[in-house]
């Protein structure tokens, strides 16, 4: 009989929302670990084995030097090295930090600074070590997941469409809740996968899926503003789990 | 008298936790000496980086400080801004936030029970070697789980990181539609919780009893969960905006988690056992029956 294929599952700095979207598949993880060897996800089994591992999920950002080692010693035991959610694609909502004076934020929440050590950035996976796939979403969603394994076990590339929120809404017949309410909705920039949710609660969304290809941010900017968002909120809600593609989006 | 050898205990990272954890234990003779709780999760700042957001943006935030228990960081926070806001939310809308946290009790506690707790109860490495021998176990734990990941997805959106709970109420009520079908799941759930009962009365717990302070929230005619005041098995009685009058969050050299401590007082212990001993009463009358009979 053929070696299974072995995973993989590392955390980094992050909320362990991503890895648990694994466990999260109920109906599909049992027969997943027929598939696969799960050779190291501290989160389910203390069972660990060495590696290197055919294909590793990495969850959450860098903000340590530590962690900086960590990653890099990850990368050289992975044959393929797929990213999931937008800390470990993005940096993640922690972030924010990038644009703060680190030791201020250390000493407001912790009573002895000299304790803590970190950097005074949030960067994703991608900054520190080739990324072969980067799955999106704060947090991804678990088909989508299902999708990247199923593909790297069959050495395809993932089918994960790259278009917007507003393609689910319509696909869903979710009525517009820009046109139709004058609710404020990052869905027009934001990349597809969550299935629109947001919108289909009555709500606006906000972005926590990052940037699609390509976003016509200033045309939605024009627009957020129409609706009555001031500058500040219009930063803010860029500015919130996907803090640098956003950026760099709007800079564009 | 010779000196009692002593012998360390050092794990360097906890398996089947939530977050990431290292152990170290000392250990002279039959005494332990030290016991050391490192947890070097990284920190992320929420409190800091809050600072400066739009009030209605918080729960949304708060959320992502923890996948496994979104619901509860969603509602301590919104609840704390309808506090600061003089809004009380109140009947169903109340009610449809306790079937939330409901939820994600019923699959959290799912997980912790199945897949994280039981392998070292019952010798596996994990829950999937565990489901090699005991397959049944292990699928209706599974079927639990799911049930209560899509009572958070009916009422909260998703399961992880629910987007629909608002200062103020909600986006979008449930409707009827969608939330008849959980009916019989959960009925299902109930006799899956009941087994469970059963099955993990039996494991063997280790005859270790510590005087703790037990801490819980309570709410008159119901079971802890979601409100109320707090309240010890020592006397202590206070609404929540009192908390910072009695309690103190230390920060120690091996750990970035913060130590709190009452501040008279000392170490508690909070959480399921805490509040099984300080509301056994509320439980519904099934749950009470199930526990007398595990002999709780």
């Amino acid at each position: 009989m053929a070696r299974k294929p072995t995973l993989a599952v590392w955390k980094f700095a992050s909320c362990d929302g991503c890895q648990l979207s694994l466990l999260d598949c109920e109906d599909e993880i049992l027969s997943l670990a027929g598939e696969v060897d799960i050779a190291y996800f501290l989160e389910a089994t203390r069972a660990t084995a060495e590696g290197p591992y055919d294909l590793s999920l990495v969850e959450g950002s860098v903000t340590t030097h530590h962690d900086m080692e960590r990653i890099r010693e990850v990368r050289k035991v992975s044959k393929a090295l797929v990213t999931i959610g937008a800390c470990a694609t993005a940096g993640g909502v922690q972030a924010l930090k990038n644009f703060a004076d680190v030791d201020e934020y250390i000493s407001a929440v912790y009573a002895t600074p000299d304790y803590i050590s970190t950097l005074d950035s949030s960067t994703p996976i991608s900054a520190h070590v080739p990324v072969d796939f980067e799955l999106n979403g704060c947090p991804i969603n678990k088909r989508q997941l299902l999708e990247v394994i199923t593909a790297f076990l069959h050495g395809r590339r993932p089918e994960i469409p790259t278009s917007s929120v507003c393609m689910e809404c319509k696909r869903r017949g979710t009525v517009c809740v820009m046109v139709a309410h004058g609710t404020p909705c990052l869905g027009p920039v934001t990349h597809a996968g969550c299935g629109a949710l947001c919108p289909s609660y009555n709500r606006g969304c906000y972005g926590c899926f990052g940037p699609m290809e390509t976003p016509n941010i200033a045309a939605l900017t024009n627009q957020l503003g129409e609706l009555g968002m001031g500058e500040k909120a219009v930063d803010r809600v860029f500015r919130t789990f996907n803090v640098r593609p956003f950026e760099e989006a709007r800079t564009r | 008298m010779s000196t009692p050898k002593t012998k360390t205990i050092h794990t360097k990272a906890l398996a089947r936790v939530e977050g990431e954890g290292a152990m170290y234990v000392r250990i002279a003779g039959r005494e332990v000496e030290e016991v050391k709780l490192n947890i070097y999760e990284p920190p992320r700042f929420f409190e800091a980086f809050l600072r400066g957001r739009g009030f209605t943006e918080v729960p949304d935030i708060t959320a992502r400080i923890c996948g496994i228990c979104p619901v509860a960081y969603q509602m301590s926070s919104v609840t704390a801004m309808e506090m600061a806001c003089g809004v009380e939310v109140g009947g169903q809308l109340q009610a449809l936030r306790r079937l939330l946290y409901c939820g994600e009790w019923i699959e959290s506690h799912a997980l912790h029970v199945f897949m994280l707790h039981a392998p070292d109860f019952l010798g596996y490495p994990s829950a999937i070697e565990l489901a090699r021998d005991a397959p049944d176990v292990v699928a209706s734990a599974l079927e639990m789980k799911k049930i209560g990941n899509e009572l958070m997805t009916v009422v909260g959106g998703r399961e992880v990181h629910p987007i629909n709970v608002k200062v103020g109420g909600w986006y979008r009520a449930p409707r009827k539609g969608e939330l008849a079908p959980l009916v019989p799941k959960l009925e299902r759930a109930r006799e899956i919780a009941l087994e469970a009962v059963r099955i993990t009365s039996g494991f063997d717990f280790p005859d270790y009893e510590q005087d703790y302070e037990l801490v819980a929230l309570d709410h008159p005619g119901e079971y802890p969960i979601d409100r109320g005041r707090v309240v010890s098995n020592r006397g202590l009685d206070i609404p929540v905006t009192e908390y910072d009058d009695h309690f103190v969050e230390e920060h120690v050299e091996w750990s970035n988690a913060l130590h709190s401590r009452i501040i008279e007082r000392g170490s508690y212990l909070c959480g399921p056992l805490a509040r099984f001993a300080l509301a056994a009463d509320r439980l519904s009358p099934i749950a009470r029956d199930a526990a007398r009979e595990a002999g709780l």
